[in-house]
């Protein structure tokens, strides 16, 4: 039942993208974020849509997956887009029936944060598509390593998003499991109302917390077996090096923030 | 009225990328009251077939029919659950209530039955596995031993009295004890209530020991299916399988290597050894 969710969108490759350090693409992602944001004009957006498609193609990541990382987002689109073109007031009407009104001022406006939208979206999954989960806490880890100092548990943290992410495709298994073994001793989780649906979960909750929590305390006992005591001193079997094309990808983004605050500051 | 599977195929994930065909054709009969074990190489499709034998799992092709009732069907679902017993591989990771019978009763209470009629179930199960009522019935079923909440958990499904119980390795994980309270109580049943048994095992000398057939299932098709006899002289065919030949059956191999004269072939260890003696007690 469960066996078609795959975990995040991660794509298997060798492309530039999927090389790079992913503490390169966390960086990057964050400033693709704030030039998306910096577009005031709709025009400008031109940039950032460059640079997705750039995205894609180094990645070598087909085109549908443009489409199938906006599908969660559809229904969001769709009533923002709506909302912007029925609720924006403006001058220069376009159309009229009845009560209804739109205004060119509020089809740019609709159309505008539409777009920014979808280029958020789409090119945050360029860096959940080409960087496996493993790779993207082991990034966020040394990111986020120098907070050290200041206590913050930056190991911790990486590695329980580790252990977390390793569990959740274990877990859906159980929940399977459990449900059909409770279906065979005739549980419905189909009919009745809210309640009794909300109800009619808890054969299935409590074994699965009673599983999550014996998982845990094995793997906590495999682990300490096995000597781990933190991160103070451990090294990686895999350590993270910059290379050129580290150096490259910064170069490109850059360029493109540097191009969109100029052309939103010309005056065109 | 037997469990009919007609041409029954089943496919994971039809349609997509990952479509993995796990049944293939399968066609045969379980008569009401037979001890049939299913024997097969992990991932010949042993778990895919029994769950659709309650429908949890329905036909992508071919159907299921018990005692004429259509798993297909939906309506009739809830009657075929309370037919076929399903009893899962470490059925004790299932309990969830917070009285061994309150857990006992769940099945039963979703069967529709009466407060008392539950009542009386529960405690004739709780009995019949090695639970006595009187002491386990108030107690947390997190509070038991392992073997005592795989019996437990068992109770459950017996107190829906089936007429057909289904069992998907239901020794693993347990002690040499625990084993033959859980065989002996499955024998029982079918001793004395008529329950059909299906097993399913790794164990071959359990399964030789009492089916009255064995199938056999290999990449997702049934490759034999008859008497413990019949399947166990094919043996050079099961080996081939990744399957093993229950212990009795080594033995009478490991004896003619070395010239040792032995009647027929057995797979049971008790006739084995009577044979053994009969032949060659007096040469002591």
């Amino acid at each position: 039942m469960h066996a078609n969710i795959t975990l995040g969108q991660f794509l298997p490759g060798n492309s530039a993208v999927h090389r790079l350090d992913p503490r390169t693409k966390i960086l990057l992602m964050i400033v693709y974020i704030v030039i998306v944001f910096l577009v005031k004009t709709l025009y400008v957006f031109a940039l950032p849509t460059l640079l997705l498609v750039l995205m894609f193609a180094l990645a070598r990541v087909p085109g549908s997956y443009f489409f199938s990382s906006l599908k969660p987002m559809r229904w969001l689109l769709i009533f923002m887009f709506l909302i912007n073109l029925f609720a924006t007031s403006g001058t220069t009407v376009l159309f009229r029936w009845h009560f209804i009104k739109i205004t060119q001022e509020a089809l740019l406006q609709a159309v505008f944060f539409t777009l920014r939208l979808v280029l958020l979206v789409a090119g945050t999954s360029v860096l959940t598509l080409t960087t496996s989960p493993i790779a993207l806490t082991d990034g966020l880890e040394k990111l986020l390593s120098p907070l050290r100092r200041l206590h913050f548990p930056a190991h911790e943290l990486a590695m329980m998003m580790t252990i977390a992410l390793r569990f959740i495709p274990t877990l859906m298994e159980e929940t399977d499991r459990i449900q059909k073994a409770q279906m065979a001793r005739g549980a419905d989780f189909e009919s009745g109302n809210i309640i009794q649906r909300a109800k009619s979960m808890i054969p299935i909750l409590v074994p699965l917390f009673v599983s999550a929590f014996r998982r845990a305390d094995e793997l906590a006992m495999a682990m300490e077996s096995r000597c781990y005591h933190g991160g103070e001193g451990r090294t990686r079997m895999r350590e993270l090096h910059l290379h050129i094309g580290d150096l490259y990808a910064a170069v490109v983004f850059t360029l493109f923030t540097a191009g969109i605050v100029l052309l939103e500051k010309l005056p065109l | 009225m037997p469990i009919l599977i007609q041409q029954l195929s089943h496919t994971y994930l039809p349609g997509s990328a990952l479509a993995y065909p796990a049944l293939s054709g399968i066609d045969f009969s379980i008569e009401a009251g037979e001890f049939l074990g299913v024997i097969g190489h992990t991932g010949s499709g042993k778990s895919t077939l029994i769950q659709h034998f309650n429908g949890l799992l329905l036909p992508t092709s071919g159907s299921v029919l018990v005692d004429g009732l259509d798993t297909r069907e939906k309506k009739l679902r809830r009657q075929i659950r309370s037919l076929v017993g399903m009893v899962f591989q470490y059925p004790e990771y299932q309990l969830f209530e917070e009285t061994v019978e309150k857990d006992v009763g769940f099945g039963p209470k979703n069967m529709g039955l009466d407060e008392d009629e539950i009542h009386e179930r529960v405690f004739e199960a709780l009995s019949l596995v090695g639970l006595p009522p009187e002491q386990f019935a108030e107690n947390s079923p997190f509070e038991l031993s392992g073997g005592e909440k795989r019996r437990a958990a068992l109770a459950g499904i017996l107190a829906m009295r089936p007429k057909y119980l289904v069992l998907d390795e239901p020794m693993a994980g347990l002690d040499p004890r625990g084993r033959a309270e859980i065989l002996s109580l499955v024998e029982s049943l079918r001793k004395n209530n008529g329950t059909c048994i299906v097993m399913v095992s790794h164990s071959m000398d359990d399964v030789a020991m009492y089916s009255d057939r064995i199938a056999v299932l290999s990449g997702g098709k049934l490759a034999m299916l008859g008497t413990p006899e019949e399947v166990f002289s094919r043996g050079s065919e099961l080996l081939e399988m990744g399957l093993n030949l229950p212990q009795a059956t080594r033995l009478v191999r490991a004896l003619r290597e070395r010239g040792v004269t032995v009647g027929r072939d057995y797979y049971r260890m008790d006739e084995l050894e009577e044979e053994l003696i009969r032949r060659y007690g007096h040469a002591r």
